[in-house]
């Protein structure tokens, strides 16, 4: 029972897997109805649905894949050509195949006469004429009718046959279809079981790759029962496929001595001359299949069905149909001998056991660095070092054993590109890059949503319509362009049209009418500001969109759905030549950047994903007691604040005052405070989940894993906000905060820091992820480049300003700096920093364009008194080249900073003094 | 551990038992249900969690849940027990893989869970005769998890129902 359902598993799965390139095929087949290779290829997936439901005894399905098939050899033999109404009715075929596929068991109950109608009336209103045997054979009346002994006969075509027992009948169907006929004979011991394979799987390989017509088994001559043992046997088969000898031989694993060709048209020459004996005349077996036999028809009155045809043509006639593109079909029997199915859950635990390893690793780095120390091993050294580096290979190749391409995802839209594009009669073409770049199963299964609306947005309201698109001096045929790409270890997905793209003038109005913004916000707003607005919650609805010219659709949605998966989406737009969506994505889902905190010595772990800020409260920043509840004022607004320690259940302190830190957590509708004891680092970490004892705490969303084998919960900002925050605390916080987050948008914060005892720097805070401080002696050097390494597979690139800017150098690096690490996509670099000044509002107004003007400055500006240049991170980076990304759009959103904490200009902010130099390394390490 | 696992008919304790001790009171499981013993186990305790839930452990990249025994049995103490061994039991897909699964091994969680207890003991074999258990009122014990009583010599051994102690029920409230 259980193998009938592994197996009836498999082959839905491999059928579903032959519709998705049937589908594929036929709407190619679209434009190039005369491409024999993709008719071979719709022909034999057809074909290969039609046998294994025909092997499990799925009636409907085989009666519908039949027609379809029968179909489709007349369209592969050239007697007919494909117009667009018969791919569609063909398409829809395959759309009623993946139905009943679905629900195999039920499949009689879908309906399927129309296609089967349609399909039975291209059969029936074609010149369905002979294609074996030559016409040659017309002109020699089969006299022979009487019945012969097959194998006796001494008319055959190759005398090899004469060791084989068999019916004409069952080769009658081979000739129809133009396949190839051998004899293939084999050692068993010698040849077969010598190249790996048992008997078993060269016999279920060579029935998969054909029809064995008979089998015969000899021993050698004069071997007797007594003395077979040891002796090879030889297999012999008379087998029938559409492989040409060389693919034959390969697809086996034999050489080509073993295997025979027969010629055809002998072969189709002898059958005529002997009937199948079985079924008395051979006319009505053949001619219910509908594909007559022409010289049986000259013979026996066609039956009716037969009789209605037109009479053959002899100019169809003429090709032999044995022309099958080899190429394809080698290229399809390889697959399954490179790929296998694992089971998830055990490459998870593959996975489980890696991280294992690498924490084991760790553990031997120190010992081994510690007993160097002691005795000078180096042996032991050169040893631990090895094993060190298969490790982290080992992880990297099993994480990478877990992806898979997203061509898989890109297929289905040619679909609904093609389907979409009819209905709303536009001429669209979509071009398809990168299908082979990998991504976590995970992540694929998450960006199937967001991708259909962006790509359905795209069709929908993008591409105008062909008039439209003539009037405006384009071609009246719109691209949609899907790509995905790898860049600077992320993965990069993008769709872009040539359609009319959005108006930001036309968003604005939109946006004020529903409210979203200002009259006064709307008139400051910048125009790649404006098209980000169609981001915003409540911007976008169905009414909204359908009169401007863009899209918009549920496209906060999307959004969320992508950060949910850890990326993040940028838009670029101009009025009339077309859109492009980014959607940046990391490469697994199983790794989540995070901020590892403290609370009474126990390290909890926060998503990096709701982190926007860590706060040192204080003068700057007070938390006040508002009728028993807790805010933290930040920047004119009040934030409502939940302490862990009491979340969690702990008795208060009572030492009065102890080093506390504010997280401050972002969620959709509320951001709020989270009191810390600890900030302990930032760390990529491997979510676990908890068993069910745990999972009816709420605050938890997993466990995980830190570098050196200690266990941190992981804490869910949504639950915590949920249970204590109080209503109260909620109207307190939305009363104060009286601009949304888009309404300011020409001040913006600016961090002030200096490289040097030079020139202060300022950079928009809403670019910087993160500050770090480091010591001089993390940094590793390749090349030119210094790079902080972070993780086994992510480094930072350091970048000193000076070498780039027109600033004064640094006499010499500190022992100890920090390094800036700016926002997606830029976070692969860290710009150098002595020391971090202070963070002051800046209005774009105030900043002095025409003073200095210099790639990779916005200008200068008077902050805290002196001169500050402000930097220009996309010219920045762009300088930079190599390595990184190309300058993206400016993304509003969450910001994170770490040091906005001190007014007054402390050397380093407070709360990076206390990153405790163990856990750091231990950061570094894992 | 032992590879035989003969099988009785007898119908109490079918399978080999697994002794260990906790707080000076014997017990005993069947054998089926154990995955492994862990030697000094590091719990990292878990605040807000049940009060037998003693933490979590990190068991070769794996998140393990520890229960306390004695909490879960009824018997709550307010000073931090020092255990010197976990016991790990096999998760619901280790189970369905033996031939035979012991008694109620529908019960079991999909993740690893284990049990804090001070030593192991002896491996009692198949045909050791289980007793009924006794009535909750003369035991103090929640019945619930406990699966029958061995007579050995001078003292009792409890054997406890695996089943029922990693499942997510909440102890009774008259227990203790």
């Amino acid at each position: 029972m259980n193998a009938d359902q592994e197996m009836l598993d498999l082959f839905v799965q491999e059928s579903s897997e032959h519709l998705q390139t049937l589908e594929t095929d036929l709407i190619a087949l679209e434009s190039n109805p005369e491409d024999s290779a993709l008719l071979n290829s719709i022909f034999r997936s057809v074909h290969s649905i039609k046998g294994a439901s025909g092997f499990f005894g799925f009636d409907p399905i085989v009666k519908l894949a039949h027609v379809m098939e029968s179909v489709m050899s007349l369209l592969r033999d050239g007697m007919l050509v494909a117009d667009q109404a018969m791919v569609s009715l063909l398409i829809s075929t395959s759309d009623k195949l993946n139905l009943m596929l679905a629900q195999a068991d039920m499949a009689a109950e879908i309906p399927c006469e129309d296609e089967i109608a349609g399909l039975q009336a291209i059969l029936n209103g074609t010149p369905l004429q002979g294609q074996k045997p030559p016409a040659s054979v017309a002109a020699k009346p089969s006299a022979a009718a009487a019945p012969v002994a097959v194998t006796q006969d001494d008319n055959l075509p190759d005398a090899g046959l004469a060791d084989f027992a068999f019916d004409p009948s069952s080769i009658v169907d081979g000739l129809k279809h133009g396949q190839n006929f051998y004899i293939v004979k084999a050692a068993i011991a010698a040849e077969i079981e010598s190249q790996g394979q048992t008997l078993e799987h060269f016999l279920s390989e060579t029935a998969s790759l054909g029809t064995l017509v008979s089998t015969r088994v000899s021993l050698p001559e004069n071997t007797g029962l007594s003395d077979c043992e040891g002796v090879d046997v030889a297999l012999s088969f008379f087998y029938v496929t559409a492989l040409e000898p060389f693919i034959l031989c390969g697809a086996l694993g034999l050489s080509e001595e073993n295997i025979r060709e027969i010629d055809s048209s002998k072969l189709g020459e002898w059958v005529k001359t002997n009937p199948p004996r079985t079924k008395g005349p051979a006319a009505p077996v053949i001619a219910a299949k509908s594909q007559p036999e022409p010289d049986t028809k000259s013979l026996v009155p066609a039956p009716s069905a037969v009789a209605t045809q037109a009479p053959r043509s002899p100019a169809v006639s003429g090709p032999a149909p044995t022309t099958i593109d080899p190429k394809p079909m080698a290229s399809a029997r390889r697959k399954p001998e490179e790929t296998i199915r694992i089971n998830v859950g055990l490459l998870d635990s593959l996975m489980n056991l890696a991280g294992e390893m690498v924490l084991g690793r760790n553990r031997l780095l120190r010992i081994a660095g510690r007993s160097e120390t002691a005795s000078g091993d180096s042996e032991m050294q050169s040893v631990v070092q090895e094993i060190s580096s298969v490790t982290s290979n080992l992880q990297d190749t099993i994480m990478r054993a877990r992806l898979q391409p997203v061509g898989g995802l890109f297929g289905k839209f040619t679909r609904i590109v093609r389907d979409l594009s009819h209905k709303l009669e536009k001429e669209i073409q979509l071009e398809i890059f990168g299908d082979d770049v990998e991504l976590d199963r995970t992540l694929l299964e998450g960006l199937s949503d967001p991708l259909t609306h962006l790509v359905r947005n795209s069709v929908d309201h993008g591409i105008e319509s062909p008039a439209n698109r003539i009037a405006k001096g384009k071609k009246s045929c719109g691209t949609v362009r899907l790509s995905a790409a790898h860049l600077a270890g992320r993965v990069q997905i993008e769709v872009l049209d040539d359609g009319g793209g959005m108006d930001p003038e036309r968003l604005k109005s939109k946006a004020i009418e529903k409210g979203v913004i200002t009259t006064d916000q709307a008139s400051r707003m910048t125009d790649s500001d404006a098209l980000q607005l169609i981001f915003a919650a409540g911007f976008s609805t169905a009414a909204a969109v359908s009169d401007i010219s863009g899209r918009g659709v549920g496209m906060d949605v999307v959004k969320t759905n992508i950060e949910k998966l850890g990326g993040h989406v940028e838009l670029d737009s101009r009025l009339g030549q077309g859109t492009r969506i980014i959607i940046r994505l990391p490469l697994t889902l199983a790794i989540v950047p995070a901020l590892i905190v403290g609370c009474r010595g126990i390290n909890y772990a926060l998503p990096q994903i709701n982190v926007d800020e860590i706060v040192h409260p204080g003068e700057e920043y007070p938390i006040k007691t508002m009728g028993g509840a807790q805010v933290l004022e930040l920047r004119g607004e009040l934030l409502p604040v939940v302490d862990l320690s009491e979340l969690l259940g702990h008795p208060p302190r009572e030492s009065a005052k102890h080093e506390t830190f504010v997280v401050v957590l972002r969620l959709d509708h509320l951001t709020y405070g989270l009191i810390v004891n600890e900030i302990i680092s930032n760390e990529e970490i491997v979510v676990k989940p908890l068993g069910r004892h745990l999972r009816t705490v709420g605050y938890y969303s997993g466990a995980t894993i830190l570098g050196q084998g200690e266990i941190a919960m992981i804490l869910d900002p949504n639950s915590m906000a949920q249970g204590k925050i109080s209503a109260s605390q909620i109207a307190l916080a939305s009363s104060k905060t009286t601009e949304p987050v888009l309404a300011d948008s020409t001040t913006r914060r600016v961090l002030i820091f200096q490289e040097s005892d030079g020139e202060y720097l300022a950079i928009h805070l809403t670019r910087v992820m993160r500050v770090e401080s480091v010591s001089a002696e993390d940094i590793e050097r390749i090349g030119p480049m210094e790079c902080l390494r972070k993780n086994h597979d992510s480094t930072l690139r350091l970048v000193q300003l000076s070498e780039i800017l027109p600033i004064r150098p640094p006499a010499e690096r500190k022992k100890d700096f920090f390094l800036i690490v700016p926002r997606p996509p830029f976070d692969s670099i860290g710009i150098i920093a002595s020391r971090i000044v202070d963070s002051v509002d800046l209005s774009d107004d105030q900043i002095d364009q025409a003073t200095l003007q210099t790639k990779g400055l916005l200008g200068s500006a008077v902050l805290s008194d002196r001169l500050s240049l402000v930097l220009d991170l996309d010219a920045i980076a762009e300088m930079l080249g190599n390595g990184v990304d190309q300058p993206s759009l400016f993304a509003q959103g969450h910001f994170l900073l770490t040091a906005n904490a001190q007014q007054q200009s402390s050397n380093a902010p407070q709360n990076l003094k206390h990153l405790p130099p163990a856990r750091e390394q231990a950061s570094l390490t894992h | 551990m032992t590879q035989s696992l003969a099988i009785s008919h007898h119908a109490q304790s079918a399978s080999q038992l697994l002794g260990f001790s906790s707080c000076g009171r014997q017990y005993a499981c069947d054998l089926l249900w154990v995955k492994e013993v862990l030697r000094n186990p590091i719990v990292t305790p878990v605040s807000l969690a049940a009060s037998y839930v003693r933490g979590v452990v990190h068991l070769r990249g794996q998140i393990l849940t520890a229960l306390d025994l004695e909490d879960r049995l009824g018997h709550p103490s307010n000073e931090p027990r020092p255990s010197s061994r976990c016991i790990v039991f096999k998760t619901a897909n280790d189970l369905a893989r033996l031939p035979q699964p012991p008694e109620n091994h529908e019960m079991a969680d999909s993740d690893r869970t284990g049990l804090l207890v001070d030593a192991i003991g002896d491996i009692l074999p198949p045909d050791t005769r289980v007793l009924p258990a006794p009535p909750e009122a003369l035991s103090g014990l929640d019945t619930r998890f406990i699966a029958g009583v061995i007579s050995s010599g001078e003292s009792l051994i409890t054997v406890l129902q695996i089943g029922n102690l990693l499942s997510i029920s909440e102890p009774k409230k008259n227990a203790a």
